[in-house]
């Protein structure tokens, strides 16, 4: 009886020692964007509450010259290292190199390095950009609704002119095309993050142009889109966290990506020891983790059967009937 | 004398500015102590420590001594910005492009980035000495046209098709500037140029022209120097440092590849240091190693007490206003009390 309780006691300690306590989330960006990188702090906050781990958010602000030195410094201090690593992807595999016995987590890009140490997060973003385009489509056609011309154009406001942004646009225009064939997608890359101003006024332009929707997939800068179908009373779509309360009554729906729930799951396959090292992990509408965001405030907008008609789509996506290609650079 | 006065001046400005920021984290409830006792382990508490805050001083050196030179001469060259940009593109490019073996291919590179920022300081040299225009605007303006002239060759001629971010190709790998254990001999480079600059500003002819430019130019040109010509050279040398910085910064730093934004925010941090050295290139030095090592070190500090790492821009500006403002008041005394002192003796004297 006492062995066994002694060899519980030896189980229970070396399980509380070997439970990561110390977590870091590296980004590229900033928060505060309502929308990406957001997202995954709402996850981050999440481990410090129902773990109660240690935890702490490096923003490089788009500063190149702070990822190697933030990377290197969260290798020092943490147990578990969650990094967006836009732009310092080479960094990445050089630390993790240093510090194997560390978990690295690298998220929204495939980073792999030969001994595989880095296990990566990948969304299948552009299930979620089909569906949104499946949505931009059906809107613009409505000629019924409020600002809604009869020219079948819609938008998207892009920040960089890169992989996954090009995917979410291949998703994007593959959802309107099976929706109305003739729709026509115009594109705006705005070259920047955290601006704003800049993402008003590429909205701005595309709604001149005729379309009635656009697709904000900026972080940041995509606030202003949202901003920008307020004032000439439009459509948006929203990224990556719930944006439809954001403006009320303009955002039709958000497509989500949720990062903080990705790394929540992540972190508990990490205590449960089913994480594996080197893995790459693929997320997405039938993970419950890519999708929309239909809620009340989507509901005061579109009429009941469109509704129905986009959570069905949502569906078809999710079990296969519906395959969305993605983007191949 | 001097030197010792302004020595005690900086030391004095920068334990007030501490002290100062300080009472700003007693107030924000954390342990001021904690907060220093994390910014030294991990600005310069180790090697390891220690070798990332010279890294990260390095291209700050650059930039400072091309500021300090440029100002030092009465040309106000703001361009360092665009000038270590148009540099880094051009080492990013020929370092994936040029085949030479890396011993020779390093310099090279190296000094073609610098010719690149020469060149770039070169339009502002003919803008003022064929059009008459003022160098300080169009320094300043030339930089917003790399910023965006270098961001459009790396999204689109130039583009890595495999970065998740706009970025030219990785630079081939002999051409990695060397480190001695973590420590890029970029560094020692910068030092070297640093000292180059001091020797050819304090012991020099053409230095000494330079420097009667900066104190008082219509003094200088009765004197016979040739102002115009000084100028476009002061714009020449200072653009070739700051393309220095941004070869290395390529060669010697951690990317390896132009990418969006990687001349972060070094050419403004030199302006600064250049003003808060007073012009004067060992300062400049001094700070740019001390700059380097907040920036370093905030980082350590925001992990080990979670006070966020922007509270050192604001140790710096602190510490800018106090140097700056120190600087000047004791000046402004020190004269007003001799010129006092002066008037007392003409008086008792005639009596």
């Amino acid at each position: 009886m006492r062995k066994v309780f002694l060899v519980l006691l030896i189980i229970l300690t070396i399980s509380i020692l070997g439970a990561p306590r110390r977590v870091a989330y590296v980004i590229n960006g900033s928060l505060g964007d309502q929308s990406f990188y957001d997202s995954g702090y709402s996850g981050i906050k999440q481990l410090e509450k129902e773990f109660g781990v240690q935890t702490r958010v490096i923003e490089c602000n788009f500063d190149p010259s702070l990822y190697y030195p933030s990377l290197r410094t969260a290798a020092q201090w943490a147990d578990v290292i969650f990094v967006i690593s836009y732009g310092f992807e080479e960094e990445l595999k050089e630390i993790a190199t240093k510090f194997p016995n560390k978990i690295w987590v690298n998220i929204d890009t495939v980073v792999q390095d030969e001994k595989g140490i880095i296990s990566s997060i990948d969304y299948r973003e552009e299930e979620g950009a089909f569906l949104a385009g499946a949505v931009a489509a059906m809107v613009t056609t409505m000629t019924q609704l409020p600002g809604i011309n009869p020219q079948k154009i819609i938008g998207a406001v892009g920040g960089d002119d890169d992989i996954v942004i090009r995917s979410f646009v291949h998703g994007y225009e593959q959802g309107a095309k099976y929706i109305d064939p003739e729709i026509q997608v115009k594109v705006i890359y705005v070259g920047t993050w955290d601006d704003p101003a800049k993402g008003k006024q590429a909205a701005l332009q595309l709604y001149a142009q005729g379309a009635d929707v656009v697709f904000q997939i900026a972080a940041l800068t995509g606030f202003g889109v949202l901003q920008a179908a307020q004032e000439v009373g439009k459509y948006a779509i929203g990224v990556d966290s719930n944006q439809n309360p954001l403006v009320p009554g303009h955002v039709i729906t958000s497509d989500l990506k949720e990062v903080g729930q990705s790394i929540y799951k992540i972190f508990k396959m990490i205590i449960d020891g089913t994480f594996e090292k080197g893995k790459v992990y693929s997320f997405g509408v039938k993970e419950g983790i890519v999708g929309l965001a239909v809620d009340d405030y989507t509901k005061k907008i579109l009429p009941a059967e469109t509704v129905d008609k986009i959570l069905k789509l949502q569906e078809m996506v999710a079990n296969g009937t519906i395959v969305v290609k993605p983007y191949v650079p | 004398m001097k030197i010792f006065r302004r020595v005690i001046i900086s030391l004095l400005s920068i334990a007030s500015a501490f002290l100062i920021c300080a009472i700003l984290i007693k107030i924000q409830r954390n342990s001021p102590i904690e907060v220093y006792k994390a910014l030294y382990a991990y600005g310069l508490g180790s090697w390891f420590s220690l070798s990332s805050t010279l890294n990260t001083a390095t291209p700050l050196i650059f930039t400072g001594v091309s500021a300090a030179v440029a100002f030092a001469s009465g040309v106000i060259n703001l361009g360092q910005h665009g000038q270590l940009l148009m540099g880094a593109i051009l080492t990013a490019i020929l370092g994936v492009y040029l085949n030479l073996p890396g011993l020779i291919g390093i310099p090279v590179l190296v000094v073609f980035g610098g010719f690149a920022g020469a060149l770039w300081a070169g339009v502002a040299a003919v803008l003022k000495k064929f059009y008459r225009m003022d160098e300080f605007i169009s320094t300043l303006m030339l930089n917003f046209i790399a910023e965006y002239f270098t961001i459009y060759l790396a999204t689109y001629p130039f583009l890595d098709k495999k970065a998740y971010v706009p970025a030219t190709r990785l630079i081939k790998r002999i051409y990695f500037m060397p480190d001695v254990s973590g420590l890029s001999l970029a560094f020692f480079v910068a030092i070297f140029s640093a000292l180059i600059s001091y020797w050819y500003i304090k012991k020099t002819r053409s230095g000494y022209e330079l420097r009667m430019m900066g104190h008082n130019i219509n003094f200088a040109r009765i004197g016979g120097c040739s102002v115009e010509l000084n100028t476009t050279l002061v714009l020449l040398l200072t653009g070739f440092l700051s393309g220095l910085a941004g070869g290395l910064l390529i060669l010697g730093g951690t990317q390896h590849r132009f990418m969006k934004g990687i001349g972060a925010n070094f050419g403004w941090d030199g302006v600064m240091i250049a003003i808060i050295a007073n012009n004067s290139i060992i300062e400049t030095l001094f700070y740019g190693l001390f700059f380097g090592a907040l920036k370093n070190g905030a980082i350590g500090m925001e992990f080990e007490t979670a006070v966020p790492s922007e509270f050192i821009l604001l140790l710096q500006a602190v510490i800018v206003l106090v140097v700056v403002g120190a600087r000047s008041a004791i000046e402004y005394y020190t004269q007003w009390i001799r010129s006092l002192a002066k008037l007392k003796k003409v008086v008792s004297g005639n009596d």
